[in-house]
């Protein structure tokens, strides 16, 4: 939306926001009649499921931490602003406080898709969302103690498809070996099928391109580069060496549709910025003018 | 007469000694028995092993005011307010040991004490790191096939926040229904405490209008506190929902040691009782708490 601007290394286009092809990218991993899980806090797959819901994907349960939408929009921006409870007034929901047995539904592979956004990841789809270390590496004495895995592990093991975000892509989160192994990623690998887990994470969108897991190798390979981005820029911010096609695709640019249906209907305010730190204030000042505080 | 549980907050704090392990229902912010952690705070509990599914506020209150040593958690932080800064120093520096789990493993080690088993089996963890460093975690082999065990966390003392009960301790929700409130209230391991505070103590003849919204039986509970707004600033969803302006300048007192000791002495300490408390913060006891007796 703003010409020219400069984030997170990305000149963007006329057109559309980096936020925009994220979340176009985002919404093109889900299928109707997904059953999706989606953690609070995180803008900007709430955005794309909505999207999908509008386009492709009508069939799609969307399943947050605290209630359960089958149909009807959920309300990302009750999700965001009031506290998590707030959805509570303002969305339709058929289920509250779902908390305890949806892991035996996660079990039995009822819930096929999340979205997540891993601290730390190396070349096999390792994450890390627990510490970082220093020399001794001694977990009960980090240098650097994140806030903690959550369901994060839950879900790269267990859950149909799992699809990464990170709109910062930079070295210090894409390492050729995680500090601490919090969950196995070796998407679609021999050893997931002989375990029973899920397909692990089968796509990772990042301000800068998609990358994809090698179906041989597990290891991360470039699957494509978003508009404007050169193969040198995401090299210089991948801590390791990826997977290189011989022709690199373009990521597919946001349609008219999808942007009028993100501009004017679904995310107005414009909540698929919050997770660029630049931005949040110019997004809570959009929030603040329609009465929404944070 | 059926013995009467309903007691102070103080003899119910009182239950709990110096080294317990003490179980924490609610998630997020919603159902936090906050209440009766700034209680545990002003009575200057030390040495606790908190098991809470996810720590907030309330969790990084007492490990700044000195009460924790060790954690069985799957996050602690203010989601999008930030990072929970006396959990974050504490831990970098060594001072407090933490068992981080999987959300499932955690379910499955509370689920475990509540059935009265020595562990419960998951494939959720295969393959990690958290086995090597959380000692309630072991790989084993069924029938050739690699599970997790996920031993049994037996809580001394399990502290759970709900809506209403009587003077027997049956304890119940209405219009909600628990995350997992109940089965951290069961997880507590034989002759341990089961404390629950509500939002109203009422007389068994209304338990008798709803008993479908009994979530524990009075035989499972030691002990009921009465305590309004009993997980202000968080909420009670549907009854009342976060206190958004109390949890931003909660989260700024956390940063500095000194600010929070001042925050408990003036703000929380001097406070004689609920009715003051209420009236400090703002909060209304509106139809919904004069209508149930």
């Amino acid at each position: 939306m703003v010409g020219g601007a400069q984030i997170g290394g990305l000149k963007m286009a006329e057109e559309y926001s980096i936020s925009e092809i994220m979340v176009t990218s985002l919404a093109d991993g889900i299928k109707s009649g997904d059953v999706i899980f989606q953690g609070a806090a995180t803008p900007m797959p709430m955005v794309a499921i909505e999207l999908a819901r509008a386009t492709h994907a009508k069939d799609t349960v969307y399943f947050s931490a605290l209630g359960v939408s089958p149909r009807d929009p959920l309300n990302f921006e009750a999700l965001l602003t009031d506290g998590l409870t707030e959805v509570l007034k303002k969305a339709k929901l058929t289920n509250y406080l779902f908390g305890r047995e949806m892991w035996d539904e996660v079990n039995k592979g009822k819930l096929t898709l999340e979205f997540l956004r891993p601290a730390q990841i190396d070349k096999y789809w390792n994450c890390n969302n627990c510490v970082l270390y220093g020399e001794d590496r001694n977990f009960q004495k980090p240098k650097f103690r994140f806030p903690g895995g959550m369901a994060v592990s839950d879900a790269i093991n267990l859950m149909e498809r799992v699809i990464l975000y990170t709109p910062a892509h930079r070295p210090r989160t894409f390492v050729d070996k995680v500090d601490f192994l919090m969950v196995k990623g070796y998407p679609l690998s021999k050893w997931r099928k002989e375990n029973k887990l899920g397909n692990g994470p089968i796509k990772m969108v990042t301000n800068l391109c998609i990358f994809e897991p090698d179906p041989e190798t597990s290891l991360m390979k470039i699957a494509s580069i978003h508009p404007g981005v050169s193969l040198n820029e995401v090299l210089e911010n991948t801590g390791f060496k990826p997977l290189i096609p011989k022709n690199i695709p373009e990521t597919p640019k946001p349609t008219n549709k999808q942007l009028q249906l993100l501009r004017e209907t679904i995310d107005p305010i414009g909540f698929r910025d919050l997770e660029f730190p630049e931005l949040r204030m110019k997004v809570m000042a959009r929030a603040a003018e329609k009465g929404i505080n944070f | 007469m059926a013995q009467d549980k309903a007691i102070s907050i103080e003899d119910a704090v009182g239950l709990i000694k110096d080294g317990d392990n003490v179980a924490f229902g609610g998630v997020l912010m919603n159902f936090k028995p906050i209440a009766l952690m700034w209680e545990i705070i002003k009575q200057e509990k030390k040495d606790l092993t908190v098991t809470i599914l996810t720590g907030n506020f309330g969790l990084d209150a007492m490990i700044g005011m000195g009460c924790v040593k060790a954690l069985n958690t799957i996050y602690v932080g203010f989601e999008n307010l930030g990072f929970a800064p006396n959990f974050q120093q504490r831990v970098q520096e060594g001072s407090l040991y933490m068992n981080e789990f999987t959300e499932m493993q955690w379910f499955w080690a509370m689920r475990a004490s509540e059935m009265g088993l020595p562990f419960l089996p998951c494939r959720s963890g295969l393959g990690s790191e958290l086995v090597e460093v959380n000692p309630y975690l072991s790989e084993f082999d069924f029938n050739g096939e690699k599970l997790i065990a996920v031993k049994a966390i037996e809580p001394d003392v399990t502290i759970i926040h709900s809506m209403v009960g009587d003077h027997s301790g049956t304890i119940q929700l209405e219009r909600a229904k628990t995350y997992m409130e109940d089965t951290v209230a069961r997880s507590v391991r034989k002759g341990g405490k089961v404390i629950v505070s509500v939002e109203k103590l009422v007389e068994t003849d209304y338990i008798y209008k709803n008993p479908g919204n009994t979530i524990l039986n009075s035989f499972e509970v030691d002990a009921v506190v009465e305590i309004p707004y009993g997980s202000h600033p968080g909420s009670v969803a549907p009854l009342y929902f976060n206190d958004m302006a109390s949890q931003m300048n909660l989260s700024d007192v956390l940063k500095k040691e000194a600010r929070l000791q001042r925050f408990f002495e003036k703000k929380i300490f001097a406070i004689k009782d609920r009715t003051e408390y209420l009236e400090k913060f703002n909060l209304k006891l509106g139809p919904w708490w004069e209508e149930r007796k």
